[in-house]
């Protein structure tokens, strides 16, 4: 915006790049600050739930790349955490592989598997390719469930803590921070991404594949790099969800989960990566949320079956909602406030 | 001896002859507009070059074959182009649009790209140079940081024909560049191509329909009607064809009849 001022040539961009960036960082390290210092007031019921939303966070994350950057959809999410989780899990048992292992063949397997079904995406589009990776989502399940059949772990393979440099990972703290960093992590590294020849790649054959590839980017390939970065990345989520759980079992990974993830990026916001996050925060509150009102709410009976059916409804309600009256979703909520309260020559629109 | 030539070049859609054995070339340093009434098959012939269309024949660039080759590796080669309808990313601003043209000059692994590593770093801040020169060249700074998708038309062709450019092409299609400008708009267009042909020195194919501006800037015109090449040669000799009269001056009066109803519209006065 400033680059009106080119008197000192080509250090404009890089001096108006570090102002913008130092304004942003306040608002980023006030945001860690505040995360470092919530578990000193937090009841571990609390840390639970902050838990599960980093772990869902890596996962919206990996969607939303997929989907809201590039463009590709996906109803195969709860498959690749299906395929990380047993992979961890079946190689702990199997092998009594540490973290160090499992994770990284975690990452690999998703990988793998995205890549096989990321191939027809070459072909199909829209509602057309989400069905075909709906096959992978069943293919994944039927897999978990025949090898716990096989092998007598009929109610899911156990899990002991995760053992990272002599330190077991146990704790509601221990595990808070650990996925804490590793949300972060990710989140830097999508972001990274998305400012660079990748992002800009995946934007411009979202929004038409025959300029894109006019402009030399080979649509087939980059379709096929998201398909494979944004699986591994999933598949990651996936073993971390089992670790923290102790416990994987197919009956976690239910098609209503891919749901879920996909409700996390449109509630968040298509497109962006805050947005991907807020989803997490927001989706992963809703059963507690739904729980909470009808537990206010006299005369309803209160077991499990009735808190579940009603998220169930909450979330179509929300997405519809949210679809509706707020496509740019939380993220556009978010955005119009901050104009609201920012000076005009303050606002600046790079994501 | 032509930069870019095209030999026979045929192109059926079905039973329908799109492109009948066109012949053209164009040398570096020339600026050799393709005129043609509506459906002439002048966007055709870019998209057979691109590599979007597959005809039969012969193209070459410096003694390459084009013929079967991928769009994305064509464009690798230095062809860039512009489209009829600009076919911005409506969701990225202009600086970023014109950033996606640098792509095969970006020569950053993924894992520098995810790590951000300071490699990737002075990268990005080179290429970014580029694209604020080409920003700051056609006018465009103070819009490069508002999403394009929510820009007028005639912006975005600009960005669009800037976006060609930031690739450093070693030959450039401009399909229709002009179309939905404003009268000052194409004057500023007709003195940012004339000014590219003379800095870049490349060979440049331009669908045009505005003849004031092809008589004013062009070197050489080809023309075609219904797939067919029926003139080539200095503008002042062509557009005195009485072939080319026939076949094509009829739309062009259409074409300026419709130019003097908008104009006056938006500037008040009769255009030049």
């Amino acid at each position: 915006m400033s680059n009106i001022e080119t008197g000192i040539g080509k250090m404009t961009p890089a001096t108006t790049r570090r102002k913008r960036l130092s304004q942003n960082q306040v608002a980023w390290i006030g945001l860690i600050v505040l995360l470092v210092l919530l578990p000193t007031s937090a009841t571990p019921f609390h840390l639970d739930i902050a838990s599960q939303i980093f772990i869902a966070g890596i996962g919206a994350l990996a969607l939303m790349v997929l989907t809201g950057i590039a463009g590709q959809i996906s109803l195969g999410h709860s498959g690749l955490m299906a395929a990380g989780a047993f992979t961890t899990g079946i190689l702990y048992k199997e092998a009594g592989a540490g973290i160090w292992i499992t994770l990284p063949a975690s990452v690999v397997a998703g990988a793998v598997i995205g890549l096989i079904f990321g191939l027809p995406s070459l072909r199909l589009r829209g509602i057309y390719l989400a069905m075909s990776t709906l096959a992978l989502h069943f293919l994944v399940i039927y897999l978990g469930g025949e090898y716990e059949f096989a092998s007598g772990a009929s109610t899911g393979i156990f899990l002991d803590p995760p053992v990272v440099f002599g330190f077991e990972i146990y704790d509601g703290y221990a595990w808070y921070y650990v996925l804490l960093a590793l949300v972060a992590g990710t989140y830097w590294g999508c972001r990274n991404l998305l400012n660079s020849k990748t992002g800009r790649a995946w934007e411009a054959l979202h929004a038409n594949e025959t300029a894109a590839e006019a402009l030399g980017v080979q649509v087939a390939n980059y379709k096929l790099l998201a398909f494979v970065i944004t699986s591994g990345i999933a598949s990651f989520s996936g073993a971390l969800f089992a670790y923290y759980q102790n416990f994987v079992s197919v009956e976690a990974f239910t098609l209503f989960l891919s749901i879920q993830y996909i409700a996390m990026i449109i509630i968040g916001g298509m497109g962006s990566l805050p947005g991907a996050l807020l989803g997490a925060v927001f989706v992963t509150l809703v059963p507690y949320f739904v729980e909470w009102l009808m537990e206010a709410v006299p005369y309803i009976g209160l077991d499990i079956t009735t808190v579940s059916s009603a998220s169930y409804a909450a979330f179509g309600l929300l997405m519809i909602l949210f679809l509706v009256f707020e496509p740019s979703g939380l993220t556009g909520i978010w955005k119009r406030l901050v104009g609201q309260f920012a000076s005009p020559s303050k606002r600046e629109d790079t994501p | 001896m032509y930069d870019l030539e095209l030999k026979d070049v045929e192109l059926h859609f079905g039973g329908l002859v799109v492109l009948n054995r066109v012949s053209l070339g164009v040398r570096s340093g020339e600026l050799l507009a393709l005129i043609g009434p509506n459906g002439a098959g002048k966007t055709s012939i870019f998209n057979c070059i691109s590599g979007l269309y597959r005809p039969s024949g012969q193209i070459h660039f410096l003694g390459t074959s084009l013929i079967g080759k991928k769009p994305s590796a064509i464009a690798e080669m230095g062809i860039g182009r512009t489209f009829q309808h600009a076919e911005l990313i409506p969701r990225m601003n202009a600086r970023e649009n014109l950033f996606v043209a640098r792509h095969n000059h970006l020569k950053a692994t993924l894992a520098e790209q995810w790590f951000r590593l300071p490699s990737a770093r002075r990268e990005e801040a080179e290429h970014l140079a580029v694209v604020n020169d080409v920003l700051e060249m056609l006018s465009l700074t103070h819009l490069a940081h508002l999403p394009v998708g929510g820009l007028p038309f005639g912006i975005q062709k600009i960005i669009g024909f800037g976006r060609a450019l930031v690739a450093e092409p070693k030959v450039l299609l401009m399909d229709e560049p002009s179309a939905g400008l404003t009268q000052e708009e194409r004057e500023e267009l007709a003195y940012h191509i004339d000014a590219a042909k003379k800095q870049l020195g490349i060979p440049m194919l331009w669908i045009e329909h505005d003849m004031e501006m092809v008589a004013a800037i062009a070197d050489r015109i080809h023309v075609l009607d219904y797939g067919r090449s029926i003139g080539d040669g200095p503008p002042d000799e062509v557009l005195d064809n009485p072939e080319v009269v026939r076949a094509y001056l009829g739309t062009t009066q259409l074409t300026q009849a419709g130019a003097d109803v908008t104009a006056p519209r938006e500037e008040g006065v009769t255009p030049v």
